[in-house]
């Protein structure tokens, strides 16, 4: 069975965001937006009629960092699904406490990516 | 001047020796300005104790008034400056205010010495450093969220010189009981005196503990803020190389691509991750 997921990702790295964006078409999924920084993640968020089932977020952003973004986020919609996926491992419990389903560290291969997003749909 | 007094002022400008060499070589390791007011502030307060160990010796009459009033200068001024160096990690100080009040604080009771006397200038000497200590204990209250952001662990150090002060307020103001303007200097009573060395003694040490608390604590800050800084940097590349080889092998057509060398390419990407993690755990 093949698992569509609306996806909502979010990172600093444009380059990051262009080859998840690939592969996660690639596989299916449909990406019904890209933010480049916490503001803006939670901007598209408010304003965007096309409610994500996903949000892949990372951490370490200008102007709101991926925890702030996510706590923001989880006040305005608790069953809000985000996964965590960032280099900085030190903030993995802190990201999973406030609320996140998942957190992966970065380099991650797309195999677990896919599979964790198809586990959680 | 009773002996114990002398002996316990020694002991202060050795104390507060201590205090210039750890700030001056802050000074030299961050050129921060804070260490340069710490700095100014020890070398006053250690002159202002050679000073009154000098008047104590010196027994000529004239020339004692003047090592007094130096001292009642170089007081005030001491305090005002370590305060600055206090307060300056949480408030931003213009560099010129300082000068000023440093002016007013040289020129003012050098006006009160020439038409009143040396008497109005020392308690005016008293009423200053009083008012310094206690700011210490106020100005934080001010900006008390950037204090206590900016202090962070070496908070606890703070409150210990705050009570220090708490304790040595009341002892200072006893001792002066029986001489309004000499204080200290001129007591004979013993338990005053060991109960307000003492009390000072604690203080210094304490406010050098701080600094030096401090001073390592946003070292430690900085150098995670890079460690962070550098292996988010990095670990981003990895992801890029990683997904690019990962993406590669999926949408290529060709039968021909050397999926050894794109897998090479992916498992020496997770080798760096782990080196970058190690990186940041150092």
């Amino acid at each position: 069975m093949i698992i569509i997921a609306k996806i909502l990702i979010v990172d600093d790295d444009i380059d990051i965001v262009d080859l998840f964006e690939q592969f996660l078409k690639l596989k299916g999924h449909e990406i019904i937006a890209k933010a480049f920084n916490g503001s803006e993640a939670l901007e598209l968020y408010k304003s965007s009629q096309n409610v994500p089932d996903i949000i892949l977020m990372d951490h370490r952003m200008p102007l709101k960092d991926g925890l702030e973004t996510t706590k923001e986020i989880l006040a305005i919609n608790p069953n809000c699904k985000i996964i965590f996926i960032s280099a900085d491992y030190t903030i993995r419990d802190k990201a999973l406490e406030i609320g996140a389903l998942d957190f992966l560290e970065k380099p991650i291969d797309f195999s677990t990516l896919s599979r964790k997003i198809e586990n959680l749909c | 001047m009773h002996e114990l007094i002398s002996f316990s002022m020694f002991l202060l400008v050795l104390i507060r020796s201590l205090g210039l060499i750890v700030s001056m070589n802050f000074y030299y390791e961050s050129k921060s300005r804070t260490y340069i007011y710490f700095s100014i502030g020890w070398i006053l307060w250690i002159l202002a104790g050679i000073i009154a160990l000098l008047s104590a010796i010196t027994t000529i009459n004239m020339v004692e008034n003047v090592f007094l009033l130096m001292n009642y200068l170089l007081g005030p001024m001491s305090i005002f400056f370590l305060v600055s160096g206090l307060s300056s990690y949480y408030i931003d100080i213009s560099h010129n205010k300082i000068k000023l009040i440093s002016v007013v604080l040289l020129i003012f009771p050098l006006i009160i010495y020439f038409s009143v006397g040396i008497t109005l200038v020392a308690l005016y000497t008293r009423i200053f450093q009083f008012l310094g200590i206690i700011l210490i204990f106020v100005l934080p209250f001010f900006k008390y969220n950037i204090f206590k952001k900016k202090i962070g662990k070496s908070i606890r150090w703070y409150y210990l010189i705050c009570f220090s002060i708490v304790i040595y307020i009341p002892i200072a103001i006893f001792s002066m009981k029986n001489s309004l303007f000499t204080g200290l200097f001129q007591s004979q009573d013993i338990t005053i005196i060991v109960s307000a060395y003492s009390s000072i003694f604690i203080m210094t040490i304490l406010i050098i503990v701080f600094i030096i608390h401090l001073e390592y604590t946003i070292t430690s800050e900085q150098e995670n803020q890079l460690k962070d800084k550098y292996s988010h940097k990095l670990g981003n590349i990895m992801q890029v190389i990683y997904s690019s080889a990962d993406l590669f092998k999926r949408i290529s057509k060709s039968e021909n691509i050397e999926k050894d060398k794109l897998d090479l390419i992916e498992r020496k990407c997770k080798e760096a991750s782990k080196i970058i993690n190690e990186i940041r755990d150092l």
